[in-house]
This record gives C-alpha cells, structure tokens and sequence, in this order.
C-alpha cells in the first residue's frame, strides 16, 4: 500500500475556510490499489434511540465536549426512521450475509430506556425481521440503571436485551461526574438498578458494567467495588481527549503515565486472583494481542472496526466518540432516509479503520509495540491538522501498561513452557 | 510520544511478546490435545480464549463504551 498523505488541504486555513484533514480520500484511493485489502461489511449498529439523558455527566462526550449536534435533533427516534434504519439494517444483512455470523444492535443515547417502551419493543420486532436467516441478532443497550424499573427489566426480557450499566465506582467516586442536572449524585439511583438487573430473574441480561477512568480515585477500591456486583465483564474507559483537548490527568510529559498508573494495580490484583473474578476487556484484550490473538475491542489492536451509528434523525454516523475532537467529526452526511449503507463502505472514515496498520501515523508504524496497542483508540488520536493521524494522547499510558502486561503475562507463559 | 529510550524499551517488550505468542501457541495446542486445561486464573482463561480462536477469522473491533 502506497504511502498516505498526512493532510490534504483543501483551501488555506488562514483565510478562514476548510482544511481537509486526515483521513481523505486519499485513503480510499490507496485502499483501492492494494489487492491485499478488502472492505468489511458493518456489522454492529448504535442505535441513538434517544438524545437526552436524564443525567449531566460532566464528561459526556455527547453533551459535554466539542460537538453539540444534539441539539437540533429529534428527541427520540420516531417509528419512520425506526423503518427507515431496519430497512437499511436488512439490505446490509442481506447483501453480506456469507461474511456475517453476528450482527449487533446497541441501543445508545442519551438513556435509551428514555425512548419509551413502545419504541423499542417496535425496534427489536423490526430489526429481528430484517434479519436473515443464519445471521444472529444481538441486542445491547448502555444504560445509566436509573431507570432500570420492574416494567422496564420485563421490557427488556420480552425484547431479549442484554445491558451494560455505567457505574464509576463508589458513591464518591460515581456522584463526583455522574450527576442529574441539578448536580444531585445518581449513585443510589444507578446502584438500586442495578441491583433489580442483577436479581436471579434478570441476571443473564447483565452484560457488564462501563467504568470511566478518574484517577484521583482509589483504583482497588473501585475495582473491589465494581466487582461485589458480580458483573460478567468490566470494562475501564479512559476518559475522551485528543491533543487538542486532553484528558483531565494529562500533563503533556512522555514520563508521567497516570493512566497506566491506576490501572496497573488493578491489573495486578485481577491478574493473580487463583480464580478469575470476571473479565476485564482492557486486560483480557491485550492478554490475547500478546498471546498471538486478535482484540476484539475496538481499544486495542488493529483489527477491522465494522461499526456505525445511527442518530434520531436517521443520520448514519461514525461512532460518536468522535464528538469528542471537534463539532461535525461524527457526521458522514448520510442518511437511512435516502442511503444505503453500502455507500458508506467506501467513506474515508470508514476505510480508514479498516486498513490496520497502513492507517497508523509514521511514529505509530515504527513502534515495536503497534500490533498490540493498534494506536488506541481512533477518538483520542484527533489533533488539528492532522486529523487521526497521530499516535494516541495515551501513548505513554498505553505503553506502560501493555509493557507491564507482557511481561506479567510472558513470564508464566514462558516459565510453563519450561 | 515515545523517545529513543523508551523505543529500546517497546522493542524488548515485542520481543518479550513474540516469544510468549509462540510459547503461548505450543503451550494451547498441547492444552487442546491434552484437555486437561482446568486453569480458572485469568491467564488460564486467556490460554483458553486463544487455543479456541479461528485464526482463519479476523474478528471485527466492536465499539467499547
């Protein structure tokens, strides 16, 4: 694969008009030409079901960062662009049915469970019958549990929903960001709900709990914490931030890693556990990188990332976490209203994830460690000029902690070889 | 963004990493041929997850939050 540009201007930015940055259609130009690559078909669909939340994180990258296309968006989805999506949804299914085993449908916001039962239970009936035969549907949802009631929990049995619950911790660590609008903490809330999630009639629609990273909190004692509910996955998000905007620990010095810091010692204290308490999918992703397999998160590694999302206006986007770089940044310009989803397999953006690592910046390629930490996460590469060609604000993070892990990892690994 | 020194390190845990994905995939077909695996530690569970991957699929990254 030639060598891609880093950025392609397409006026000057001094005279106050557009700079195209990274990636362009360059990329798809080079993609073409390699007979090596290969489109990969979508294959997990985050549904915006709806845009408010109950809540008012104060980092939300939705309402709280660069972007603020919700606010001329529909509140919820309406059952028109419901049709709309399921539509697109099973003209995609049934174009690459041969190359997809499972698709996945996330139901996203805001707080989806704000959408209303009706909604969703009209949702999973549409999508189910656009899916075809031989292909499983597999339906998510991100919840902050507040609303996770008795109707809402039978809701989600009927319509067969499996949900991740966004929980940072204990009640100091959870209210310090996690508030409602009134600045009021959600913990007890969140923590009510998901106890009716966790009872033995609902317990096998919890799919795991989503932890955002705040460092000035204990890390054991919010990994103990999490880990008392049991949960079948965890999962430690760093914080949203590019170099433009960094994260809220960040301090611009390549010495200081206060990421890999906190999670180092969970790390160790998961790891040597006799028995596995749950998985971890930062440590689980990045155990399997260095024993030779492939992540399957989009975190780490440098496999295909075969996602879209879908916002209330029928708006067929990039993953909003791009939000966090700047206003616009998830916006393809297409629409389930007028377009297939075919016609975005040749985007830019979306080639640009799916081409490993030719679609790494020049530092990112000549780093020994690349196949494993895959440039980190796409959102938090943004830089402006340059686009997301550029190695993650975590890098040094990223570093120390995946040096940390192999070197756990290999020393077992190697002396059982012995 | 990594130093020079810092790249010496990166370029001792590949080479740690390589070695242990080889060790780890002697180690899994051994495990398989055996079936005796019953480590329940998180490295046993990893072991597990990679002797029981298609390496003929590339499984896509799935969205994480």
């Amino acid at each position: 694969m030639r060598e891609l540009p880093l950025v392609s201007i397409s006026s000057k930015a001094s005279l106050g008009t557009k700079v195209v940055e990274w990636p362009t259609k360059d990329v798809v130009d080079a993609a073409l030409a390699d007979p090596q690559w290969q489109s990969r078909p979508f294959v997990e669909f985050v549904l915006k079901v709806h845009s408010r939340c109950n809540l008012s994180c104060d980092y939300c990258y939705v309402y709280e960062m660069a972007d603020d296309s919700w606010k001329g968006n529909p509140a919820t989805m309406s059952k028109a662009t419901v049709d709309q999506a399921a539509t697109r949804f099973g003209e995609h299914m049934r174009a690459h049915s041969d190359d997809i085993p499972v698709a996945k449908v996330v139901l996203h916001g805001g707080e989806p469970l704000m959408a209303g039962p009706k909604l969703i239970t009209y949702l999973t009936e549409r999508f189910h019958a656009e899916t075809p035969p031989g292909i499983e549907l597999d339906i998510r949802m991100t919840t902050n549990a507040v609303l996770l009631t008795p109707d809402n929990l039978r809701l989600m049995r009927e319509c067969g929903i499996h949900a991740y619950v966004s929980l940072d911790g204990g009640r100091e660590a959870h209210n310090r960001h996690r508030k409602y609008a009134n600045g009021r903490g959600s913990y007890d809330a969140t923590i009510s709900g998901l106890n009716a999630l966790s009872a033995p009639e609902y317990r096998d629609l919890f799919s795991g709990l989503l932890c955002t990273i705040d460092v000035t909190n204990d890390p054991i004692d919010v990994y103990d914490m999490l880990v008392s509910h049991e949960p079948p996955m965890l999962d430690f998000l760093l914080p949203n931030g590019n170099w433009n905007e960094p994260p809220p620990a960040w301090d611009g010095d390549s010495n200081t890693t206060p990421y890999a810091d906190w999670l180092i010692p969970i790390f160790d204290r998961w790891y040597n556990a006799p028995v596995r308490q749950t998985s971890i999918r930062l440590f689980d992703e990045i155990i399997n990188l260095v024993l030779g397999g492939q992540s399957r998160a989009e975190t780490v590694g440098l496999a295909p990332f075969q996602s879209l999302t879908i916002d209330t206006n029928g708006s067929i986007d990039f993953c909003h976490q791009l939000k966090s770089a700047f206003n616009g940044a998830a916006i393809t310009g297409h629409n389930v209203s007028r377009d297939s989803l075919d016609a975005l397999l040749l985007q830019p953006g979306v080639v640009a994830r799916q081409m490993g690592v030719h679609a790494l910046c020049d530092t990112c390629k000549a780093c020994p460690i690349r196949n494993i930490c895959g440039g980190g996460l796409y959102a938090h590469r943004y830089k402006v000029g340059t686009g997301y060609l550029n190695p993650s604000v975590y890098c040094a993070d990223l570093s120390r902690l995946i040096g940390h892990i192999v070197e756990r990892v290999a020393k077992d690994v190697l002396e059982h070889d012995c | 963004m990594p130093n020079e020194s810092n790249f010496n390190h990166l370029r001792r845990i590949a080479a740690l990493a390589a070695a242990t994905a080889a060790a780890a995939a002697a180690l899994t077909v051994s495990a398989t041929a055996a079936s005796a695996d019953t480590d329940s530690s998180a490295l046993g569970a990893a072991l597990d997850r990679v002797a029981s991957d298609d390496l003929t699929y590339t499984p896509p990254r799935q969205f994480s939050s």
